[in-house]
């Protein structure tokens, strides 16, 4: 990931301004700007291949893939398009359960708007970058698979896709996982968007066969503050969103071991996927999501 | 049982309530809040919530028992000790005088003694004294054993001495005092003598609901027939034979206090041979005197060991403690008295104090303006003879030597202005010139030791001497007037002078002024007022003293030891207390040694009948009984100090509990 490319993108982007924004149109807009404003003071190195046409200049392309020629010729930027480039597919698996409803007092927004804001963010950015994008949602399985295009009304599809709340019910990961294995396309880039309660050693199994189809796996594990931290002070009662079920406890009594099983559970998920050559990316929702974008280019670079 | 001192702070036991109802009503949390999953939570949730339950009522325990441990605090719980039990209680005193060991009776009052002792019980505490000459408890406090009070009785009664009631039952009435028992009695188990009953306060009884009972547990129809040695004294004897050797002689006094004549046998005792024995007979109801030499035994000579010994008197009576009598000769130390030198003509003084050339009873030195001040300070009574030039030099002398304790007997004659402006100093006013007529003594304080003596008529009579010249002397405020010839005309007195002591003779002692000097009373006023002028102890008095009453206090005192037992006394500084009548050894730094003879009072040997005369319910209170006491504990009551010290026990659990309150009630919820 660009870590300094994000960096330099958080002076001026910030989680309040997200959150208050009205769509997601605009809340992508906001992401992908930021974003951008910090990459062009990083240059992203890519490999060449057969040319295939010109386009016009993007912010955050890179300079070593404008044609100067044509741009003496013109006095217009233009990017040579290599064929890969054009034909490399994003796959956007967005958990919709229950849990991802839950918003805290720390945070602005629920993990499910903040995924949804992070995936228009990625919608609009891989339209401009012209890569095809297919979405899915995971919920008791994979509720919706809208396949890959690059077309600006898939696009629009797309975005509208976004529109939809949160389930009621808890999602079923790894078999959402292994039934989306199936529907993405081969080297595309997977980008799943959950808060992952599951057990890690459960996904191992799709995620192995999405390695196997030469997928790259880019995990955004999104998780509250408080789903973190376990803050709460006074003893509460707590009702599973995904379950009803409730729960009367101390959190002073039980902080400090929910917190050793959250980091260790991390940290599994962590070595499971980088095993597979995958990242596995933490968001909290009361950051702004720009690791987000920055890894995702990291790894399309790496494979063009 | 336990019993609680201030049972109403039991009250407080109410607030045990709100733990519990704070446990119960505590607070819980209020809505639920929603998480988006517990797959953290179970796992780690279950586990602990079971161990917060048991925290929890952990918790709920430790402040409960914080409570609980204060309000017993305040209650103060106790064992009730013995005082506390209303049944009874007793304080048995045991007359533990030498009249006790009478054989027609010891058995029977032992006996009784241990059967009162035996019926302590719980329910029945007991507290015994033995009552001499001293009173020895049983222990502080009551004791509810009565095999511990026997073993006790058996050690420690030792029938010694006198023995007082009074004393006794007013100690037995403070302890019986401090006790909630409903019945309380003082048991006095004694024989029938009438000495320990003398100084009794008939008038003070005793505490209300205090009983007195009197057990004499025999029918007694005659009086003990009791024989005793009430005296010994020491003499030396005559030679027996022209240029013999000097011999003791004892001058033994017995009492018969029997209606019938009691024949027997009387023996000195040195060490562990018989020095002299004769056959007796002493007459009923009658004291008697008994010559005793002891053969081939000498007065010790000066710095020689003392002699000592016992005299016992072998007759059939019943009471054979007194039938002996401890008796003990100490060389003497030849008194040391300094005179400023003698007149030409005869010197009466000299002969007085030393009348044998052979034997030296004091020793005569003169002194003047040269002697040191150490050698002054030393002597037993410095002489200033009338016509002695009081030099400043010897004035001087004097002066310090009155300064550190001398004592300085002034002669004053018909004229010495020297010696009359060095008595000025002192505040004596010595008019020479007045002195024409003669004059007789016509008041004499016979209370004064040096004139004590004189008031037996057979020493003869000081009102017959006649003083020619005598000065007239006016003395200060502080002189005490032993001698004088009328109302306002001293003719001996004494005064404080620094640490020391001036004596005025207001005449010389020539045979111009007056003659005393040649009449046989001058002697032994000189001796007398030597004697009174020694600082040791005079040994005389040790023979009379009681044992275990009050201590002896000698001088110089080193070590002491009985000579009966070899048992080693111990000493408090310069004082030590005889345990039992017989003869002790002293030891003094200056190398001395020193026989001190304690003997048993005589008086407890007349075996008078108290029979019905002694009216135990003579004490008992009269007045109206006041409000029974409630309260479990009183000031002298040992429970109240269980109490406070179980107080603090329990002070110190809550302080515990609440600390492990605090520390476990911040790890637990709800």
């Amino acid at each position: 990931m660009n870590s300094r490319a994000a960096s330099l993108s958080a002076e001026f982007l910030d989680i309040d301004l997200l959150a208050r924004l009205p769509s997601l149109e605009l809340q992508a807009k906001f992401l992908v700007t930021g974003f951008l404003a910090g990459l062009h003071r990083s240059p992203f190195h890519g490999s060449s291949v057969e040319f295939k046409e010109h386009r016009d200049y993007q912010p955050g392309d890179e300079l070593r893939s404008v044609d100067w020629k044509v741009y003496a010729r013109t006095d217009r930027l233009h990017i040579r398009l290599r064929d890969d480039e054009t034909n490399l597919t994003a796959s956007l698996l967005l958990d919709r359960s229950a849990s991802m409803d839950y918003r805290s007092h720390r945070a602005l927004m629920t993990k499910w708007d903040y995924t949804r804001s992070l995936a228009a963010a990625f919608l609009l950015f891989l339209q401009r970058q012209r890569d095809a994008t297919a979405l899915g949602f995971i919920g008791a399985g994979l509720e919706e698979f809208m396949p890959g295009s690059a077309r600006p009304s898939h696009y629009h599809r797309l975005m509208a896709a976004l529109h939809r709340p949160a389930a009621v019910a808890a999602s079923a990961i790894p078999e959402a996982l292994a039934v989306a294995a199936d529907r993405v396309r081969h080297r595309s880039i997977v980008l799943i968007f959950s808060d992952f309660y599951a057990d890690p050693a459960a996904l191992a199994p799709a995620l192995k066969r999405l390695r196997y189809q030469d997928c790259e796996v880019i995990c955004f594990h999104i998780l509250d503050p408080m789903e973190l931290d376990f803050d709460f002070e006074e003893p509460v009662r707590l009702r599973e969103q995904e379950t009803s079920a409730l729960l009367t406890l101390s959190p002073d009594l039980i902080r400090d071991e929910y917190r050793r099983r959250v980091t260790d559970h991390r940290k599994a998920l962590e070595e499971q996927i980088r095993q597979l050559d995958g990242d596995c990316i933490l968001l909290r929702t009361d950051k702004p999501p720009l690791s987000a974008l920055g890894a995702y280019l990291a790894r399309r670079n790496a494979r063009l | 049982m336990i019993r609680l001192a201030f049972a109403g702070f039991l009250a407080g036991g109410l607030a045990l309530a709100v733990p519990v109802l704070l446990h119960f009503l505590a607070k819980r949390p209020v809505g639920e809040t929603p998480f988006p999953s517990f797959f953290f939570l179970h796992a780690t949730a279950a586990r602990k919530q079971t161990r917060n339950r048991l925290r929890k009522w952990l918790v709920l325990f430790l402040r409960c028992l914080v409570l609980a441990a204060l309000v017993l605090a305040f209650a103060m719980p106790y064992i009730p000790r013995l005082t506390d039990i209303p049944a009874e209680a007793r304080v048995i005193l045991v007359d533990d005088s030498f009249s006790m060991t009478a054989r027609p009776y010891v058995a029977s009052l032992r006996r009784q003694a241990l059967d009162c002792l035996a019926q302590t019980a719980p329910d029945r505490p007991t507290l015994a004294a033995l009552v001499s000459s001293r009173i020895r408890w049983s222990g502080p406090n009551f004791s509810a054993s009565g095999d511990d009070l026997k073993n006790w009785f058996l050690a420690e009664t030792r029938p010694e001495g006198a023995s007082s009631f009074d004393g006794a039952l007013r100690q037995a009435d403070a302890r019986l005092r401090t006790t909630n028992a409903r019945v309380k009695r003082i048991i006095l188990i004694t024989d029938r003598q009438a000495l320990p009953w003398k100084s009794l306060r008939w008038s003070e009884p005793l505490s209300p609901g205090v009983t007195l009972e009197i057990v004499t547990p025999f029918a007694f129809d005659r009086e003990l027939r009791n024989a005793a040695v009430s005296s010994v004294r020491c003499a030396e004897a005559e030679a027996s034979a022209a240029g013999g050797a000097r011999e003791l002689e004892l001058t033994v006094e017995g009492d018969n206090f029997a209606e019938l004549p009691m024949t027997g046998e009387l023996a000195a005792v040195l060490g562990r041979g018989e020095a002299a024995r004769r056959s007796v007979t002493l007459p009923p109801k009658s004291r008697s005197s008994f010559p005793l030499r002891l053969n081939g035994i000498a007065p010790p000579p000066p710095g020689g060991e003392p002699v000592a010994g016992k005299v016992e008197l072998r007759v059939p009576d019943e009471l054979a403690a007194d039938n002996s009598a401890f008796f003990s000769v100490n060389p003497e130390t030849p008194s040391r008295v300094l005179a400023t030198p003698a007149p030409a003509t005869a010197d009466f003084i000299g002969l007085a104090l030393n009348p044998d050339p052979g034997r030296e009873n004091v020793r005569f030195t003169p002194f003047d303006e040269h002697t040191a001040v150490a050698d002054l300070r030393g002597a037993r009574l410095l002489i200033l003879r009338a016509d002695t030039l009081v030099t400043p030099g010897l004035a001087e002398r004097l002066d310090q030597a009155l300064a550190d304790g001398a004592r300085v007997l002034a002669v004053c004659g018909r004229g010495n202005s020297t010696q009359s402006a060095w008595l000025a100093r002192h505040g004596v006013k010595v008019n020479g010139a007045a002195a024409v007529k003669t004059r007789r003594l016509e008041v004499i304080d016979f209370d004064h030791p040096v004139f004590a003596k004189f008031a037996d008529v057979r020493v003869g009579s000081l009102f017959d001497l006649l003083f020619f010249h005598s000065p007239v002397l006016t003395l200060p405020d502080n002189a005490q007037v032993a001698a004088a010839f009328g109302s306002d005309e001293p003719c001996f007195a004494e005064l404080p002078a620094g640490q020391g002591t001036l004596f005025v003779l207001a005449t010389g002692l020539d045979r111009g002024d007056t003659n005393w000097v040649a009449n046989a009373s001058f002697l032994p006023f000189l001796r007398e007022l030597v004697a009174y002028c020694r600082t040791d102890v005079d040994s005389a008095a040790l023979v009379r003293a009681e044992p275990g009453v009050r201590p002896i206090t000698l001088p110089g005192l080193l070590a002491v030891t009985n000579q009966t037992d070899q048992g080693v006394i111990p000493c408090a500084g310069e004082a030590f207390t005889p345990p039992v009548a017989g003869n002790y050894l002293c030891a003094f730094r200056d190398g001395r040694r020193q026989v001190v003879s304690v003997n048993r009072p005589p008086a407890e040997s007349n075996p008078t009948l108290f029979g019905r005369d002694v009216d135990a319910a003579r004490l008992a209170w009269k007045g109206p009984a006041p409000a029974q006491t409630v309260a479990g504990v009183t000031a002298a009551d040992p429970g109240a100090e269980e109490g406070r010290r179980f107080a603090r026990l329990l002070l110190a659990l809550a302080l515990v509990c609440a600390l492990g309150e605090l520390a476990l009630s911040s790890r637990t919820v709800i």
